[in-house]
C-alpha cells in the first residue's frame, strides 16, 4: 500500500489503484498508517524537485503573481528555503502611513515601506529600484520609502550592509544608522551598524562618501578609498585608519575572516554565520584565533578550534559550551 | 504535513512557502481536478485561480487548522461550479462519471479529513442500483430513452420493436423501480421521486 500512496501524492495513481487506496483508507485504522506514509514521502523528496510536472505550473502562478495587482508578492532570489547556507531572503511588508486633512478629504498621501531583512545566519542581496546592489548580513534590516529613486534615495540600516550605489548625481544616496548618515554619491562601500545609535563602522571600497552628524546635519568627514572610520556616537568621537577594504567586505561572499581576534570576539562571528548560541567560561574568552571561513560547517571550525588551542567544545541542548581541556592544557605545558 | 512555523510564513505571504505548498500539492490536486474537468488548461487555470484566492486571503489562515483543507476547499467550489455551468438539466449523473465521483472521496478523505457525500450523490447512486436491477430489455429501453434523452421513435427503430413496446418497457421499468424504492428504501422514496421527477 505504501506504494500506491506514494504514486497517489505524486499524482501517478491510475483510477483502480486510487480506488484501492480510498477502500483501503475507509478503514479508520489505516488513516494513522497514511498520514505515516505521507510524512516520509515529504521527508524523502528531493528539495526543489516537482513531482508530477508542477514546475511549469508553478513558474506560470509565480508570473501571475509577479504582476502589478499583487504587488506585496516579490519573487525571490535564491531558491533553497530550508537550507540555511547563504539563503537568500527577501521579505516586503507594507506600512502605510496616512496624512490627516481636517476637512476629511484626506489628501491620501499614502507612503509605503519597504522592509527587507535578513535573518540570523543568512545573507540577503537586494537590487534596489535605482539599480544599486545591497547586501544585508545575518540580523539585519534595510528599509526605504516608496519614493525611493524618485525624490529621494534614502535609507534606514539596523546591522551591516555592503553598499554598490548606482550612479546618480540628483538624487544623493543617503544611509541612516542611528545618530549618523552617511551619504554616497556612486560608489562602493560598507556599513557595520550593529550597535545602532551607539556606533558604526564605515569602510570604502570605491568612490567618495559623507559622514554626516544626524544632529548637527553638518558634514563631518569626507571619506576616501580604503579610509575605515569608527564612530563612537555617544562620545561624538570618530577615529579613521587606512585598512585592506576587502576584509571587511568578504562577509558577503559568505567569507568571514578572523585576524588575531579574541575568542569571545570570534563567537560573535560564528553566532551570525551560523545562528548558533555559544557560551563561554571566563578564562577561555583570550585566547585569540587566526582563520577564513569560506563554505566550511560549523563543525569544521569547531574541530578546527579543538586542534589548535586546548579547549573543549560540547553540545548542550540549544547552545554550544566552550571551556578549557585541562588534559590537553597539561600537555601543551609540557606536564 | 505542514507546522506551524511554515503555516506562519504561509500567513504572512513568504513566496518560498507557497512555492513549497504548491510544489507538495499540485499532483493530488491536479488528480482531483480531473475527477470533474476533462479540459488540461481549464484545470491548470482552476488550480493556479484557487491559489492566488488563497494568497489573496492568507490573513484568514487560523494556524491551528490544516492548510490542505483551505485550499482544497478553494479547488473544490471550483471545480463544482465548472460542473454546473457545463452540466445539463438532467440532475443524473451518468455511469462513467459515478466511478469519478466516487473517487473524491479519496482526496476528501486525504485534504479535508472527511467524507462529504452530497444527497444528490446519494441519491444518484441508488438510481443506479435500481436501474441495474430491470431485466436487461426494460434496462436498455429505459437508459436509452429516460436517461440518455432519446427519442422513444427512435429507439424503437433502432431495437427493432414497435413503438407500443417501448412504452410499455417504459412503464414496467416505472413500476418496478417504484416498487423496489418503497420496498427497500420508504424514507428515501419521496425524495427520490421528487428529484427524479422527470423521469417519472
Amino acid at each position: 500500500m505504501e506504494k500506491i500512496v506514494t504514486k497517489y501524492l505524486e499524482g501517478s495513481a491510475n483510477e483502480s489503484e486510487q480506488l484501492q487506496l480510498l477502500n483501503w483508507l475507509r478503514e479508520k485504522e489505516n488513516r494513522k498508517a497514511f498520514n505515516k506514509y505521507k510524512l516520509e514521502w515529504k521527508k524523502n523528496m528531493v528539495p526543489g524537485q516537482f513531482p508530477g510536472n508542477g514546475e511549469e505550473s508553478w513558474n506560470r502562478l509565480n508570473s501571475k503573481l509577479n504582476q502589478e495587482s499583487y504587488n506585496s508578492w516579490q519573487r525571490t532570489i535564491r531558491k533553497e528555503w530550508f537550507y540555511k547556507v547563504a539563503a537568500i531572503f527577501f521579505f516586503v511588508i507594507s506600512i502605510g502611513s496616512f496624512a490627516w486633512n481636517f476637512s476629511h478629504q484626506s489628501q491620501d498621501i499614502l507612503e509605503t515601506t519597504t522592509t527587507v531583512i535578513a535573518e540570523n545566519g543568512q545573507i540577503s542581496k537586494v537590487e534596489l529600484p535605482d539599480g544599486s546592489m545591497i547586501w544585508l548580513n545575518s540580523g539585519s534590516t534595510l528599509s526605504y520609502n516608496n519614493h525611493f529613486s524618485i525624490e529621494n534615495r534614502n535609507l534606514v540600516l539596523t546591522g551591516e550592509a555592503y553598499f554598490d550605489v548606482s550612479k546618480n548625481e540628483n538624487l544623493p544616496f543617503v544611509v541612516d544608522c542611528g545618530g549618523l548618515k552617511v551619504k554616497a554619491l556612486g560608489t562602493r562601500f560598507n556599513v557595520n551598524a550593529y550597535d545602532i545609535g551607539k556606533s558604526a563602522q564605515i569602510v570604502l571600497e570605491d568612490g567618495v562618501v559623507e559622514l554626516i552628524d544626524n544632529n548637527t546635519h553638518n558634514s563631518f568627514y569626507r571619506m576616501k578609498p580604503g579610509d575605515l572610520v569608527e564612530i563612537r556616537l555617544k562620545s561624538n568621537s570618530y577615529k579613521a585608519e587606512t585598512v585592506n577594504t576587502m576584509r571587511y567586505s568578504s562577509w558577503k561572499d559568505g567569507i568571514v575572516n578572523i585576524y588575531n581576534l579574541s575568542l569571545d570576539e570570534v563567537i560573535k562571528q560564528l553566532e551570525k554565520r551560523y545562528n548558533q548560541q555559544f557560551e563561554l567560561t571566563t578564562n577561555v574568552k583570550d585566547l585569540h584565533y587566526t582563520f577564513t571561513i569560506e563554505d566550511e560547517t560549523l563543525e569544521d571550525i569547531l574541530k578546527l578550534m579543538e586542534r589548535i588551542t586546548p579547549i573543549k567544545i560540547e553540545q548542550k541542548g540549544e547552545i554550544i559550551k566552550i571551556e578549557f581541556d585541562e588534559k590537553k592544557l597539561k600537555k601543551s605545558l609540557g606536564k | 504535513m505542514f507546522n506551524n512555523t511554515f503555516k506562519r510564513e504561509l500567513k504572512n505571504g513568504n513566496p518560498e512557502a507557497y512555492r513549497e505548498l504548491f510544489r507538495l500539492l499540485y499532483p493530488r490536486l491536479k488528480g482531483y481536478c480531473k475527477l470533474f474537468v476533462a479540459d488540461d488548461s481549464e484545470m491548470e487555470d482552476i488550480i493556479q485561480d484557487s491559489f492566488i484566492v488563497f494568497w489573496e486571503k492568507r490573513s484568514t489562515i487560523d494556524i491551528r487548522q490544516k492548510i490542505e483543507s483551505y485550499i482544497f476547499v478553494i479547488v473544490r467550489n471550483r471545480c463544482l461550479s465548472y460542473l454546473k455551468n457545463r452540466k445539463l438539466e438532467s440532475k443524473h449523473i451518468p455511469y462513467e462519471q459515478l466511478h469519478a465521483t466516487e473517487l473524491q472521496h479519496l482526496y476528501q478523505i486525504d485534504l479535508l479529513e472527511k467524507e462529504e457525500i452530497s444527497l444528490e450523490e446519494s441519491l444518484s447512486k441508488l438510481l443506479h442500483e435500481l436501474v441495474n436491477e430491470l431485466p436487461p430489455r426494460m434496462q436498455d429501453v429505459f437508459i436509452k430513452c429516460k436517461l440518455e434523452g432519446k427519442k422513444q421513435e427512435d429507439v424503437a427503430k433502432e431495437l427493432g420493436i414497435s413503438l407500443k413496446m417501448v412504452e410499455k418497457h417504459i412503464a414496467n421499468a416505472k413500476r418496478l423501480i417504484h416498487d423496489r424504492l418503497t420496498d427497500q428504501y420508504p424514507i428515501m422514496t419521496v425524495m427520490f421521486i421528487t428529484f427524479y421527477f422527470t423521469l417519472f
